[in-house]
């Protein structure tokens, strides 16, 4: 073991963590803004397949990645909307819809895929390079980690900060945030719910959208069944561990993210551990800190209602 | 909310007004379900160039043109139908388990294990065992989630379907690993060594491929009805769905109740993938089930949680799953529609759900003061 | 006399089948206070929500200021200068009060929340109004009182020529009220015209000018305040002489039933919520827990039938300790317990009457036999009940939920009163309910005391207490400050200690 470098396994470990944290803060920061509002999405998941698809149909159509960005986008958002229109208009619960809606996404984007391309093997598509943030980029281990990314990574980020401001600073925010914990009293005071929980579901539709063009585009830069495996369910236990707060629920995403960079390292080493349950293991330590640090009592207190309630 | 602040909530389930009204939805429900769904799998066939009638008529080909066919959708119908049961029974008492996949693998894997020893046993001793062993598994399983939802109010979405993805892994372990059959030969597939004779499920209709699976869930049906309708105890799973802080104060032990409804949905879906071992696949491989704990889901929504309407439910499912297949043998169209098949009826049935309430039964009863609404 | 500030014609609202609303005509001078009157479900709040913009009229007009106007929604009220405070308070009790009052209004930096200039503001109306508050404050953390200073706060910012005010008294303490009512006479006279619904004649005989009273979904009449009395204003509600109070013959405790020695609750959030609790309640007796809603009575009910566990103390039954009790221990003693909130804790909305009525015997004879229920045990059951409570109902079978307030009263009083052998508590009994309801149910409570068992009555309205209790114990931030006996000469005492003073102190 003393030939082991450990200072380069870190850099790189925590870089690829940086990485694979990407998708997770995308649908994460879109989760906390409908939750905010009072809408429980579980679709998440669905809503990152639908980016993954509409990402490389995007690309393939535009023959550019950031076309295929806006496609993921799109997808991830039209999916919001029907979100919306099921569980706002039309007041049904919002856990069944989130069930369907994955249900739905994963179908759908399996059935295109394969009246596409009947062998199932997807072409090859342009995708994000990689881009060197000058100057920063050079600094010693930060600038390996965090700066030398795919520009998605970077849009992630800085999203944190944005989100913050935007939800806790802004007239905007504050009517958001009321939303979510007494409709009434928002309605009351000449909010409207109804269209600030739209826009919520549909924003929250196009992160995740964006998540899962970094699935397709960031990574393999093309498309295959069974790119998100789960992620999306991982971003809402991020929510829930890290309070609805966007720079905490920002450092769950990148613990999970770590987690999954270390599996895959490890399966290299030939540790006599298992590769099934390397694969287990992000999954495994969501479980774990997911029933051992959720705080219950911070959640908007209308999550999951129905408004009005009529 | 309350004071149970996090995510656990009761899906909808059949709101009696008047009997005869009730009894009417029960069948228009299900009926509207599958229009709408034909009508978007329609659309979406029609988007990739097919035509739909042509399809639908390959479909509808692949399940009625024999006896055979027909045994195949009951054979599909099976597990869905005991997965079926199962969540209906738990999603009466207010908790979502969307972990049945986890819970057959795990319930198949502990069945299976049983099934593959040559201890030559009696076949009728041989499956009962082998069953047991899917309820433990696929019961154990569901205590976990169980126990946190109902002791800590752990939200059972997330749990559940974390357990999923690690149930899956765990059974691609060990088919893969210990129980792996011929596992020095050269292409030796992640499965496990087909099942002995004495603990496969005998056929009863031959020449079609249905299994005495088909009867066991018609039983599991009967006995769910009788413990959900009938017994008190079904009684209080039910005032514990509908009225959580009613049943505590009517003295309802709520939190036993719960773990013991998760742990019999578990038990049911172990047995469902058990018996998919058992009667159908004769070996347990890697990732077996297409996705079998989660159409469930949808068949336990349009069934409306009751055994009757899961049977149904299910039956229809096992026919779109049969009429699916053929039509992308003889069509081209992917079999992952039934997929957005399955979703569209969820979304029909959570909407529909919500529109039953609102039909204006008032004048129907005297007494009743309509809307509660203050001064 | 000048052009009316506000003037309703004719409005209509329905709901289904119900006329809420029925040609109503209303209108409010400047300057005045006018207060709406009538009983639960008269009308009255329905009338002021379409003036707030939340419902549309289905008939009739608005006209605000000599022009005809329509409010589409709480935004139109408020552009036009109407602001309403609610019943039950619109206040988000995780924001802070600076939060509350910033939530909706538009700033001159969007989309940056103008926090300097409002707390600014907010000292200037402080000033002016009377209406101190600590902006940086938590609602949850202020008292009910100083919570709606906030609402008023709120309405005021946005500019308000007309306040609606929807039973602001509710949850006031007395000294409160008086506070209250100097506000208001503040603000009319800074130029504010006030709405202020209310049920409490004496409330609306001292502050209004003129009274407005509505009796199921219809104006009865206007009156100037200076040529009502109670009288008059009760038959106008009712429809009938009404004798006003009614109170039943007291005495009778005989052996104890219940003993309370120091019990005391702390719980996690909310901290010590019971402290110190020691009564003896005895058979044939009504003891009546007195106090302002939020005070510990949900609480104090909740330990004694075994729903929350008490941290500190000891609890007998007849003498005999009863340790961890638990709704079922409780149950098998013979105690009944009609809780606070019938819908969501009393009754199970989908079932039906039948099984609710055995809802806490569905594993005892005879209603159940090898584990399965008998279905006509239970509905025999059921029809005795209903015959001798006069439940309307269309049957045994029909889903509870159906039916109207008063009727699912009595399908929990029917079960509970069948389970009191001991005692029975009873909380908030009559609430929501009309006359006609509150007389049975009084009825109903006094013949169980007239049977020898032991009644804890808690409610938060002073007439029922004072009418059916023995002696009166008054429950104030969780700690009794004293037992009177249950007359009217006991009233001052009550009084003050409902504001916090302990019986000891007052002389």
């Amino acid at each position: 073991m003393n030939d082991f470098l450990w200072l380069p396994f870190l850099v790189s470990l925590l870089a690829a963590g940086v990485r694979l944290a990407t998708p997770l803060l995308f649908a994460a920061l879109g989760g906390i803004t409908n939750e905010l509002s009072g809408v429980l999405n579980i679709g998440l998941e669905g809503m990152l397949i639908a980016g993954t698809f509409g990402a490389y149909l995007g690309a393939l159509l535009s023959g550019s990645e950031w076309g295929g960005a806006l496609g993921g986008l799109l997808a991830g958002g039209l999916l919001g909307l029907l979100f919306a229109f099921l569980s706002i208009t039309m007041r049904a619960d919002q856990v069944v819809l989130g069930t369907g809606l994955n249900i739905f996404a994963l179908g759908l984007t399996s059935f295109f895929f394969r009246s596409m391309y009947k062998a199932g093997i997807s072409q090859f598509v342009p995708s994000f390079e990689v881009w060197n943030v000058p100057l920063l980029s050079d600094i010693p281990f930060i600038g390996q980690i965090f700066f030398r990314q795919v520009p998605l990574v970077y849009l992630a980020y800085g999203l944190i900060p944005l989100f913050t401001f935007l939800l806790y600073k802004t007239t905007w925010g504050l009517k958001l945030r009321c939303c979510g914990e007494h409709p009434r009293a928002a309605e009351t005071v000449g909010v409207n719910v109804v269209k600030t929980r739209y826009l919520a579901l549909i924003l929250s539709g196009m992160l995740a959208g964006l998540g899962g063009t970094f699935l397709s585009l960031g990574q393999i830069s093309a498309f295959t069944e069974g790119l998100v495996s789960g992620r999306g369910f991982i971003a809402l236990a991020a929510i829930i561990f890290g309070r609805w707060k966007p720079v905490n629920v920002a450092l769950a995403c990148l613990l999970f993210g770590v987690a999954d960079a270390l599996q895959l390292r490890l399966q290299g080493f030939g540790l006599p551990i298992r590769y099934e349950f390397l694969l287990m293991f992000p999954y495994l330590l969501t479980l774990i800190t997911f029933v051992v640090f959720v705080n219950r009592g911070d959640s908007p207190a209308s999550l999951g209602k129905p408004y009005p309630e009529k | 909310m309350e004071k149970r602040p996090t995510l656990g909530f009761s899906p909808p389930s059949l709101v009696t007004r008047a009997r005869w009204l009730s009894y009417l939805q029960f069948v228009l429900l299900p009926f509207g379900a599958v229009i709408a769904a034909l009508m978007v799998g329609a659309f979406l066939i029609a988007l990739t160039g097919t035509d739909p009638r042509f399809a639908y008529q390959k479909m509808w080909e692949g399940v009625a043109r024999s006896n055979y066919q027909v045994g195949l959708v009951l054979v599909k119908a099976t597990p869905l139908m005991i997965i079926g049961l199962g969540l209906g029974f738990v999603f009466n008492t207010g908790v979502f388990n969307i972990g049945a996949e986890g819970q057959l693998y795990m319930g198949a894997l502990l069945g299976t294990a049983i099934a593959i020893q040559d201890w030559r046993l009696p076949a009728w001793l041989h499956i009962s065992l082998s069953l047991l062993g899917g309820f433990v598994g696929g019961g154990l399983w569901g205590l976990l989630p169980g126990y946190l939802k109902a002791r800590h109010n752990i939200n059972e979405v997330i749990t559940t379907i974390l357990l999923n993805y690690i149930a899956i892994y765990i059974v691609s372990y060990f088919t893969h690993g210990p129980l792996r059959d011929n596992p020095l030969a050269e292409a030796a597939l992640p499965q496990t060594p087909e099942v002995q004779a004495s603990s496969q499920l005998p056929l009863i209709w031959p020449p079609t491929r249905l299994h005495a699976g088909f009867l066991l869930g018609l039983a599991l049906a009967l006995v769910l009805y009788l413990v959900t309708y009938r017994m008190a105890f079904g009684y209080k799973a039910r005032a514990v769905g509908s009225s959580p802080a009613a049943a505590h104060y009517a003295g309802m032990n709520t939190t036993l109740i719960m773990v013991i409804v998760m742990v019999v949905s578990g038990g049911l879906a172990g047995v469902a993938g058990t018996v998919e071992i058992l009667g159908v696949q004769h070996r347990l491989r890697d990732m077996f089930s297409p996705g079998l704990g989660y159409s469930a889901i949808a068949i336990a929504l349009m069934g409306n949680n009751h055994p009757l309407g899961i049977i149904l439910a299910s039956v229809l499912f096992g026919a779109l799953q049969v009429g699916a297949n053929n039509m992308q043998a003889l069509a081209g169209v992917p079999v992952t529609i039934v997929d957005v098949l399955q979703a569209t009826v969820i979304f029909f049935v959570a909407v529909s759900a919500m529109v039953r309430w609102r039909m204006p039964l008032g004048r129907l009863f005297p007494g009743k003061r309509e809307g509660s609404r203050s001064s | 006399m000048p052009a009316p500030l506000l003037e309703m014609r004719q409005i209509v609202k329905t709901f289904g089948s119900l006329r809420a609303n029925d040609q109503v005509d209303f209108d409010v001078q400047a300057g005045e206070i006018h207060a709406l009157l009538g009983e639960n479900g008269a009308g009255k709040t329905t009338l002021m929500n379409i003036l707030y913009g939340l419902y549309q009229p289905d008939g009739g007009e608005i006209y605000w200021k000599g022009e005809r106007i329509s409010l589409h929604s709480p935004r139109d009220a408020i552009r036009h200068r109407i602001g309403m405070i609610h019943q039950h308070l619109m206040l988000v009790p995780n924001f802070t009060v600076l939060e509350n009052i910033l939530v909706g209004l538009p700033s001159p930096r969007e989309p940056l929340l103008p926090v300097q200039e409002t707390l600014i503001r907010l000292q200037d109306f402080a000033t002016q109004y009377g209406l101190p508050i600590d902006p940086t404050l938590k609602v949850r953390q202020l008292p009910l009182g100083l919570q709606q200073r906030v609402e008023i706060l709120k309405a005021l910012f946005r500019g308000a020529d007309l306040l609606i005010l929807d039973e602001p008294t509710a949850v006031l303490s007395p000294l409160e009220v008086e506070e209250f009512f100097a506000i208001l006479k503040n603000l009319v006279g800074k130029g504010v015209s006030i709405i202020f619904i209310s049920h409490k004649l004496e409330e609306v005989l001292r502050i209004s000018d003129r009274i407005t009273v509505l009796r199921h979904g219809r104006r009865v009449g206007t009156i100037e305040t200076r040529h009502a009395t109670q009288q008059i204003l009760a038959e106008m509600m009712v429809g009938r002489a009404v004798a006003l109070d009614y109170s039943f013959p007291k005495g009778g405790a005989a052996q104890p039933v219940l003993e309370l020695n120091g019990v005391s609750l702390v719980r996690p959030k909310a901290g010590r919520v019971l402290k110190d609790i020691t009564f003896t309640l005895h058979s044939g007796e009504i003891l009546g827990i007195a106090g302002i809603d939020g005070n510990g009575q949900e609480e104090l009910a909740d330990v004694v039938c075994g729903l929350i566990p008490y941290t500190e103390g000891e609890m007998r039954l007849e003498g005999q300790p009863i340790l961890n009790p638990t709704p079922r221990k409780m149950k098998a003693a013979g105690l009944g317990y009609v809780p606070a909130d019938r819908q969501r804790v009393g009754l199970v909305k989908n079932f039906s009457i039948a099984h609710n009525l055995v809802l806490k015997s569905l594993d005892d004879p005879p209603y159940n036999a090898h584990g399965f229920l008998r279905e006509k045990v239970v509905r025999l059951n059921a029809q005795q009940i209903i015959q001798e409570f006069d439940i309307r109902a269309a049957g045994p079978m029909q889903p509870v939920g159906e039916l109207s307030g008063g009727n699912q009263q009595k399908v929990i009083l029917g079960r509970e009163l069948q389970l009191a052998r001991r005692l029975l508590v009873a909380v908030h009994p009559t609430r929501g309910l009309d006359i006609g309801a509150t007389e049975s149910v009084h009825r109903f409570l006094y013949a169980q005391k007239e049977k020898g068992i032991g009644i804890l009555l808690i409610s938060a309205d002073l007439d029922e207490i004072l009418a059916l209790s023995d002696r009166i114990a008054v429950l104030f931030r969780g700690e009794i400050l004293g037992i009177v006996p249950g007359e009217v000469d006991s009233l001052p005492a009550i009084s003050r200690m409902m504001l916090g003073e302990r019986l000891e102190a007052i002389a």
